[in-house]
């Protein structure tokens, strides 16, 4: 998914070059055509323009983020072509948690004042519909084929399985205490859980919808992120300032990497090369590369930073700052903010917040 | 059948207000006050993290550590009790520092919910504040900006410690803050 949707800003100029390329043709082409009085080819050069237009619209279609602005009661959406919010959508119950839909056409943000989530349409910008799931929804995350939505509840212990066809209760799965962020493998065959008060990670048979394992981690494990093919965890742990890393297949502890103050979540990107990791009291970012496993930069970003994702180029990462309500964007190569975006109060967007 | 609709009916209205309650959400208090003094004097009246000296509702401040990183305070305060407090960030260059609190004395217990609950001296859970003074070329900004939940991190808060709660105590404690540091530097 990764690398189809890897129409970053440079493929966007490929596509471009190549249309003017075959549009000098075209033009060179009905001048002879004309000269020689024959029939042009006209009609089917407009075709393969259309085409390709069409084509780039659909790869090149500009990832938009989706921020929960909790204090606001409302979710802001940025055309990261532009980097501009084109839209702000009231969510009342306090929202939270944000996860999109494969195909980009739905949005589900978590509010856990109103015991469950919002569901977005993302064409026709707005909420189509609300889901009373339990007491105190917060994580949320959805399946790779879109069938399936996870809601962790904070108060309940437990992490509900929501049909996403119908918005049904499927099962209910109990988990460790405060389960907060959510996460399903690319195969869909697990689901991985942080229990922040159990100071642990789990992992969920998606079939039997059972804790199969559970592994110890570092103190209040808040957010966490999969790498392409599943195969490690990286978990912020608040209270003790670090990033807990977990092989998904023994569920063992593989490293442990120090941070700044109150880690929130984590976000990967370069091809899982580098971790980014929101550090809430530093109002910074850590940059921790994994091949040393350690940090190599910390950048400061707005006050509070909460939820942070990886844009689908794979290289810019978005930063929602709770406190001055707006995003940073970084680029993850040269580890440097390049934008700031104002958002709304209580910025969070905790959870995979990018959509096509 | 009738009956059952009735039955059922009332149960979603005694459902609904039971589970009328909601997780917290982190609350945030951010003031600011314009002073007509240098910055670098008005910083000098807070710089030393183990004198609360201006705060009014601060009787007296015991202090381990100076400026340093983890340094931690106890704040006694006049209407009694106290609030103990860690520096987590000391920037003296940019004049800010961060710290947040690590207990706080109850000032009384009440019954909610059948149980007993304490009611802190700050009716906050999990709070963090930075404060820090910047130069407007002669005067300067003081700004003092808290994130914080309420006191009652289960469901249904007793109004001594709901959002409301919260917020107007924190409020109320930066507001008189600021404006005697305002007095005391220019003076």
């Amino acid at each position: 998914m990764k690398t189809i949707a890897k129409c970053s800003w440079e493929t966007n100029r490929i596509v471009q070059k190549l249309m003017f390329t075959q549009f000098k043709k075209t033009v060179r082409a009905e001048f002879v055509e004309v000269r020689t009085q024959h029939k042009t080819n006209y009609p089917i050069s407009l075709l393969f323009l259309i085409s390709i237009l069409v084509i780039t619209k659909q790869l090149c279609a500009a990832p938009f983020a989706y921020i929960s602005n909790q204090l606001d009661d409302s979710v802001s959406i940025i055309d990261t072509q532009t980097n501009q919010v084109v839209d702000t959508i009231k969510v009342t119950g306090k929202p939270a948690g944000v996860a999109v839909s494969p195909d980009g056409n739905t949005v589900y943000v978590s509010t856990p004042e109103a015991h469950g989530f919002a569901v977005i349409n993302t064409r026709q910008r707005k909420v189509i519909n609300t889901v009373e799931v339990s007491d105190g929804s917060l994580g949320i995350t959805v399946s790779p084929d879109g069938q399936r939505i996870y809601v962790a509840d904070w108060f309940n212990n437990s992490v509900y399985v929501v049909a996403a066809n119908n918005l049904k209760i499927i099962n209910k799965i109990a988990v460790g205490q405060s389960p907060s962020g959510v996460m399903v493998s690319p195969n869909n065959r697990w689901l991985y859980v942080a229990n922040r008060l159990d100071n642990s990670v789990s992992k969920i048979d998606t079939n039997k919808m059972k804790v199969v394992k559970t592994v110890p981690v570092g103190e209040h494990p808040f957010g966490l992120a999969l790498d392409t093919r599943g195969d490690r965890i990286y978990v912020a742990n608040v209270k003790s300032d670090d990033v807990t890393v977990i092989d998904t297949r023994t569920m063992q502890v593989i490293n442990t990497v120090k941070v700044s103050m109150l880690p929130y979540a984590t976000a990967l990107a370069m091809n899982d090369s580098r971790l980014f990791v929101t550090n809430q009291d530093d109002s910074s970012v850590s940059a921790v590369d994994l091949e040393t496993m350690k940090e190599i930069a910390r950048i400061p970003v707005g006050d509070k930073p909460e939820g942070i994702a990886t844009h689908l180029d794979d290289r810019h990462i978005y930063v929602a700052n709770w406190f001055d309500g707006n995003v940073s964007v970084i680029d993850a190569r040269n580890l440097k903010v390049i934008n700031t975006i104002k958002t709304g109060e209580g910025s969070r967007g905790f959870g995979q917040f990018f959509g096509k | 059948m009738k009956k059952f609709q009735l039955c059922s009916m009332l149960l979603a209205v005694l459902f609904t207000a039971v589970v009328q309650a909601h997780g917290p959400v982190r609350q945030k208090v951010d003031e600011e006050i314009t002073i007509n003094a240098p910055a670098a004097k008005v910083w000098s009246i807070i710089k030393n993290y183990d004198d609360m000296s201006w705060l009014p509702a601060v009787k007296s401040t015991e202090g381990k550590g100076g400026n340093g990183d983890g340094a931690t305070r106890t704040l006694t305060l006049q209407k009694g009790g106290t609030i103990s407090e860690e520096l987590k960030k000391y920037d003296d260059a940019g004049m800010m520092y961060q710290y947040k609190i690590t207990d706080m004395s109850s000032e009384k217990t009440i019954q909610h919910n059948g149980a007993d609950v304490k009611i802190p001296v700050l009716p906050v859970d999990n709070y963090a504040a930075t404060i820090k003074v910047e130069d407007k070329g002669g005067s300067s900004v003081v700004t003092w900006k808290a994130g914080f939940y309420r006191g009652y991190t289960n469901n249904n808060p007793p109004a001594e410690l709901n959002e409301e709660a919260a917020n107007t105590a924190v409020k109320a404690v930066f507001k008189e803050g600021l404006e005697n540091l305002k007095k005391l530097a220019e003076k």
